[in-house]
This record gives C-alpha cells, structure tokens and sequence, in this order.
C-alpha cells in the first residue's frame, strides 16, 4: 500500500510540473487538453490498478485466515486423537484445562493395605536363648490406612509373630487421627508408640539397625512401648519460624518393663518436645525432649516411675547426589527414676549413639554404641557394640547384615559376653507410606 | 558425676522442656504480611512460573533446590513449616510427590492447603500425560506411575497450560488483582512463545496459532505458503519472509537424532523436538543399571548410531561415561530443574540451557 502512495504522489507532482509547463507556454491550447486527458485517463487507469491492487491483499488476507481455521479445525481433531490414543479413553473425554488426570486406578474406598514381611537368621550365644541359631519370620505386618470421614483418618498396624511356636497377632499400632482441628492442633485416639524419643516409635522395617537400640529394649521391653491412649499435639508458633511440635499422651501404664504390667488400672503420662533446625538445605538436626511418669505398681497412689529423655540426630544429605550419599547420627539418653518401694528409687539411665553413612545409591554402613542399666537395677549394665551393613535393593526390599557384641557388667548378671550376628531380609508389598524424616 | 546428680540433672530437663513450651503458649505468633499470597511449589519450576504469572502480589518459595532428584525429597520438618504458612500450594502431580507430599501437608496442618481446596493445585490439570499405563501395572516394571510418565514440565507446551493453570487460580484466590495476573500470564506466554518459535514468526502469526500448527506439524508448511503468498503478491522485499526461529530452529538441523537418556524423564522433550531416544540407562525407571544392561545399551548406541547420552546431573555420571567411553558418544548433562544448572535461571532459561548444550553436543557428534 506504501508503494501505491508512493507512485500516486509522484504522479501527482508529475502533473503539477506538467500544469506550470502548460500556462508557461500557454500557446498551444489543444495541446493541453490533450496533454489534460492524457492524465485523466492516466489518473483513472491508476485508481484502477491500485483497486484491484488492494482487492489480491484483501483475497490473499482471507485465504491465510482460511487456513488458520483449517489448521484449528484440525488440530482439534488430531489433539483428540492424540488423547485418545494415549489416554485409551474415548475421544468425548477430551479434558478441559482445570479437570483433574483420569484415573486409570478404579475408585474404591478400600483404604492402602501394605503387607511387610521380615525374615531374620540368628547366629551366636544368647543367654535367655530368646533368639536360636536358625532362621525365624520375625515379623508379618499388616498395615492399613486412610480417610475415615472428613474429619480424619485412620491406621492400623497389625504385628503377627511367632511366640513358643505359636503365631499370635497383636494390635501394634491403630488410631484415628483427628487431623483437621484448629489452631494447629492434631489428636490421636487409639494403641499407638508413646511420643518418647524417637527409636520407641520406629516400626522393624523403619529401623536403621536389626534390632532395637539395648536402651529402649531395657526401659520398654523388646517390643517397645505401645499403650491404649489419646494424644493431643500442637505446632507451636515461634520467633524463628522453625518446627517446633509438643505432644500430651494420657497412656495406659501397661508397660511390662518400666510402668505397672499386667496390674495396669491406671494411667502414665507422656510429654515430647520435639525441634527441627535447619542448618542449611542439605544438613539439619532435631532435638527432642521426653518426660513419662505414672504408677509402677497396682497399689495406688504410691511407686511412681519417672522416665526423662533427651534426643538428638543430625541428618546430612547433599542436593545433587542426594540419592547416593548421606549421613545420620542419632542420639538418645534415658534418665528413670523407678520407686520400689517407701525410700527405695532405683535410679538408672541409658544411651545409644549410632551412625549410619550411605555410601552408594544402595548400599550403607552403620555402627551402634549401647550401654544401658535396667530399670531395676542400676547396679548392672550392658555394653553394646554394633556394626552392619544395609543393601536396599530398591525402595521396596533391603537386605541387613549385623554383628553385635554385648557385654553385661554389675554384680547381679553372672553372663558372659555375647557375640551374635544377624542377617534380614525385609520386603514390602503395597504403597506403605512414606517415613517421618 | 554420680547418678544422683544426674537424675537430679535429668529431672530439671523434664521441667525444662515443659517450661520451653509454655513461654511460647504465651509468645504472640509471627504475623505474616497479608498483602501478599504465599505460594509454596513442590519445584523450581513450579516456583519460576508462579513467579513469572503471580509478579509482586505473590511470594513464592520452592521445596526443592532444583538439584536434587525430584521423586526423592525429604518431609522435612521445615517442608512442614513452610507448608504451613502457604495460601497455595501447587505440585506437579502425577504421583511425581507421592512420596512426600501426603506426609508434608498432614503435618503442616493447614486447611487452606488440604488436596481439594482452593489453595491446593494440581499443575498437572489439563495437559496430557504420555504413558498412561494401558495394562496392568506393578512393581516388577520398576517405579512406573499409574497416572503416566510426570516430566511433562519439560515440553514448552505443557509449560503454557501450567501458566494459564496457575494463573486462574492466582485470580480465584485474589481476585482483586485479576488484571495484573492476566497481564503477567499474557507477558510469560509472549516471552516462552518468542524463545519457542522466533520473534518473527509470533509478530506474523501470534503464539496461539503457532502452537496449533506446530501440534498439527503444519508449521513449516505455513511458513512455506505464507512466504510464497508474500513473493507473488510483492517480490521485493527479502525481510517480510517468515522462518524458524527460537529453540525450534536451534534442534532443527538435528531432527531425529538418536540419543540415550539415563531416566525416562526426556520424553515429552523429545516428543516435542522431534528427537529419539533410544535407550535408557535405567533398564527399569528408578533401577541403577547392571552389567549386563550396560551392555546391551552399548550396543544398541553402536548399531543405531546414536552418539548423545542425555542426563540430569543428579544421577550417576559414573555409569553414564562408562557407557559414552566404550560407545564413543558423548555425555551431556542438562538438568531438568530450574537453579538445577548455573544457566537455568528460570524456566525459559530452563530450555535455554537444555537446547544450547544439547545442539552444541549434536554438532560435536556430527562432525
């Protein structure tokens, strides 16, 4: 359209020179006319070009839209089949934006069931003769969760182990979680670990070593402390914004070791600190603080036990090689105070420290100190000493070797040192969920 | 120190804890600036995007670095926190957080955040996954995902419906602003369609129209129509024609170049670049290589002559240059996440980097 403008302004001046020319000669009239014609005829030959000049853009404009819509049309077409073919979904189910996925997964509500199978091999010396040389299925666990209602939801872990030949099935964990109150506040209603420290709460396959920690065996029994109760938590707002969660549990005082028994008709309480800091992204540490009192006894109002306890971990693992290298030291220490009778506290603690290195996508090594008194005998201890090494042959299924070399010391136990080794196996079936960090 | 004065020690602990929490009952929580949406991602690009689209009304933060491998974050205690705090939280989906998001959002106790409300977004919403599962799925198969393959961030396409996903729901959440997100959005798409296809063609054609042709494949024909239109209707001027511009152009001398990626997290890329892959060094996703499958690998580079092992950082490079070594290839390691690499800035940059490295190593390999 430019050039138009172009050719007709310069035809235009063209004229103008050509009309002074005209009146400065002004002699020969019927030369002009001609000359004027001449122009006219130019001038409407011109309007005529630049008519059908404008009409070709107009058609060429109109044809490129044509083919716009054309190619529209059959993109759509093509998406759909696109989706269709890969979706395997009719093409009527084309999604719009803000729907979700199709599920490929029929909805029902079974909730997640998670079947976890532990086999263990036992070699070595063992005074109580609790664990023989052979292989044994140390553990079925059975476990269930989901939503129950709006409100929360619920879990159960079912533990079938084999005792004097016999399998029994017991209630290890089940509770439902009231996990929508206000205020930042979560309670639990049901059997669950109490909240004290943190290796009383791991599950056999959640653990970093065979067994447990000789503290939390000694202070809770070999099963650890699991009690009917109600909890209620809360994450504590604070100044620096950090993770900060305090836990009340009102528990049954059933536990066999440290509390009342089989002559439990009584409660114990139990109260956890727990913080979280982050050193940096790749490296943080958590510090927990515990405290559990109830009766020891059936006799009420008297023999009172008080257990304290102190944890530490400092977990280390690097962005980029995250999946292949890390680090986790944890610490905790028991203090109790066991009454048993008018003057007479036993008072007696424990500790473990243990530190785990990941040093391939599969592979890591860890070693474990344990020195423990009893909660009935402050007198005697044991000395624990604990190397091993874990193969996950993938996020399902981890193979363990431990070698553990226990000294029992003090006045009471007559026991020789022990020496024992343990190879596991461990497998999963299901989508059993994600572990606490 | 004998025990009774540890005992004594301990028991002042006990009361010491108590006494910590109690000072923080009374202790006024943090108030948070309520001018601004807070927006947590589970990733980087979630979080480039959101920024780009949320502009100064929103501050968000990711989980993730960027460098670590996406399907394998931590729940954090601090995650929780964050979490916490968020009026929004968008993932990825596709299961993609599935091993850590139920645990982060349970213990962040946020309402606004709970799956199915308004502060909750799926980024998956709209686009299509590839892979979906068509049979019946399990674990023998390594780490699939019922919901199909979750890399789709890494086709620009996709990148544009996450855009206009988050942007509708920035206005759902704060629609006092809804001009300002509408202008941001228009602003990303115009920015990723430009680094797409060339300043040139967009100018001519507008992005919309571009996607659907390059969806269609009738991109190059339009370009080759169009141009022909221009020369009959003027022949003069070289400039009024169209070519490819963009990252498109950058691959375009590579089409079908044959490559290996380490996981199968490249094929939405692939798909869109018009690029093979060939193999993986994970014979099943999320299971490290064997001997055996190295092999096989190399073997298969070597008979299709495919000279490019494409990885993000965060895997194995050592299995990666023993295959590229006895494959005579070349390892190139292009993360996937934004912040993954110094160059991948934001999530244009994002392909920036991905596109200059792997053209640079197509072009090494070619000659």
């Amino acid at each position: 359209m430019m050039i138009d403008k172009f050719q007709y302004s310069l035809l235009i001046l063209l004229l103008f020179c050509g009309k002074g020319f005209a009146q400065s000669q002004n002699a020969d009239s019927e030369e002009l006319k001609l000359l004027q014609q001449e122009v006219s005829q130019l001038r409407q030959q011109f309007k005529e070009e630049s008519e059908r000049h404008s009409a070709e853009m107009k058609m060429l404009r109109e044809e490129i839209e044509l083919l716009k819509q054309n190619q529209q049309a059959s993109i759509k077409e093509s998406v759909q089949q696109a989706t269709a073919a890969e979706s395997n979904t009719p093409s009527t189910t084309v999604r719009g934006p803000e729907t979700s996925p199709p599920n490929p997964i029929a909805q029902s509500f079974n909730p997640d069931i998670s079947v976890i199978g532990d086999v263990l091999f036992h070699a070595g010396k063992n005074e109580e003769n609790t664990r023989k040389d052979q292989f044994s299925f140390r553990e079925l666990e059975l476990a269930f969760g989901n939503a129950v209602d709006p409100y929360g939801r619920a879990d159960l872990f079912l533990g079938i182990e084999e005792e004097d030949s016999e399998w029994h099935a017991n209630v290890e964990e089940g509770y439902f979680t009231f996990d929508q109150l206000p205020y930042d506040l979560k309670a639990r209603a049901g059997k669950f670990y109490s909240s004290f420290g943190k290796a009383n709460q791991l599950h056999t396959h959640a653990m970093p070593w065979v067994d447990k920690p000789v503290v939390i065996r000694h202070f809770f029994g070999e099963e650890g402390m699991s009690e009917a109760g109600a909890e209620l938590s809360w994450l504590v707002p604070n100044p620096w914004n950090s993770y900060m969660e305090l836990t009340f549990q009102a528990q049954n005082n059933g536990n066999e070791a440290s509390f009342a028994g089989n002559q439990s008709n009584d409660l114990m309480y139990v109260s956890h600190l727990k913080n979280f800091f982050e050193i940096d992204r790749e490296s943080g540490f958590e510090l927990g603080g515990s405290f559990a009192a109830g009766d020891n006894a059936a006799t009420n109002g008297g023999h009172k036990t008080n257990l304290e306890g102190l944890d530490l971990t400092y977990k280390w693992r690097p962005a980029q090689e995250g999946s292949y290298k890390s680090l986790t030291w944890m610490n905790e220490f028991l203090f109790s105070q066991k009454e048993q009778g008018v003057e007479d506290t036993v008072d007696a603690h424990g500790f473990y420290s243990s530190l785990e290195y990941q040093f391939s996508k599969r592979w890591s090594v860890f070693g474990r100190y344990d020195y423990s008194q009893f909660p009935d005998d402050s007198d005697s201890h044991e000395d624990a000493y604990s190397v091993g090494l874990t193969f996950r042959q993938s996020e399902y299924c981890f193979w363990r070797l431990q070698y553990e070399h226990t000294e029992p010391k003090g006045n009471s136990t007559t026991n020789e040192d022990r020496d024992e080794l343990f190879l596991q196996l461990n497998f999963g079936l299901g989508p059993h969920r994600a572990h606490q960090y | 120190m004998n025990i009774h004065s540890i005992n004594l020690l301990s028991r002042k602990a006990g009361s010491f804890c108590l006494i910590f929490a109690v000072l923080f009952v009374l202790e006024t929580p943090p108030c948070h600036a309520k001018d601004k949406l807070n927006v947590v991602t589970t990733t980087t690009n979630l979080e480039s995007i959101a920024k780009a689209v949320g502009g100064e009304h929103v501050n968000v933060s990711a989980l993730s670095t960027g460098k670590e491998d996406p399907h394998f974050i931590e729940a954090k205690p601090s995650y929780m926190i964050k979490a916490k705090n968020a009026d929004l939280w968008i993932r990825i989906g596709l299961e993609l957080e599935v091993g850590y998001e139920g645990l982060i959002l349970e213990g962040s106790r946020n309402p606004r955040i709970r799956i199915g409300s308004p502060g909750h977004l799926d980024a998956s919403a709209g686009i299509i996954p590839l892979e979906l599962p068509t049979q019946r799925i399990d674990r023998s198969m390594g780490d699939v995902h019922p919901l199909g393959n979750p890399h789709y961030w890494l086709d620009p396409y996709n990148g544009r419906i996450m855009a206009q996903t988050i942007g509708r729901r920035l206005i759902q959440l704060d629609p006092d602003h809804k001009e300002d997100y509408e202008g941001n959005l228009a602003a990303f798409l115009l920015r990723l369609d430009r680094a797409m296809f060339g300043e040139k063609l967009v100018k001519a054609a507008g992005g919309e129209q571009l996607w659907k042709m390059q969806l269609n494949g009738t991109l190059e024909n339009f370009i080759k129509e169009y141009n022909e239109k221009v020369k009959q209707a003027d022949p003069r001027p070289e400039q009024e024609r169209l070519s490819l511009g963009g990252w498109l152009a950058i691959v375009k001398p590579f089409e079908h170049a044959k490559l290996v990626t380490y996981h199968r997290s490249w094929i939405y890329f692939v798909r869109r670049f018009n690029l093979d892959v060939v193999a993986e060094l994970e014979p099943k996703p999320g299971i490290p290589p064997g001997p055996a499958h190295i092999r096989d690998v190399i073997n298969t580079m070597k008979s299709e002559k495919a000279g490019i092992i494409v990885m993000e950082p965060f895997y194995n490079q050592l299995d990666a240059k023993a295959v590229a070594e006895k494959a005579d290839a070349k390892v190139v390691l292009a993360t996937t996440a934004v912040n993954g690499q110094e160059e991948a800035t934001d999530y244009i940059a994002l392909f920036d980097n991905i596109v200059s490295r792997l053209a640079n190593a197509l072009h090494e390999v070619s000659k």
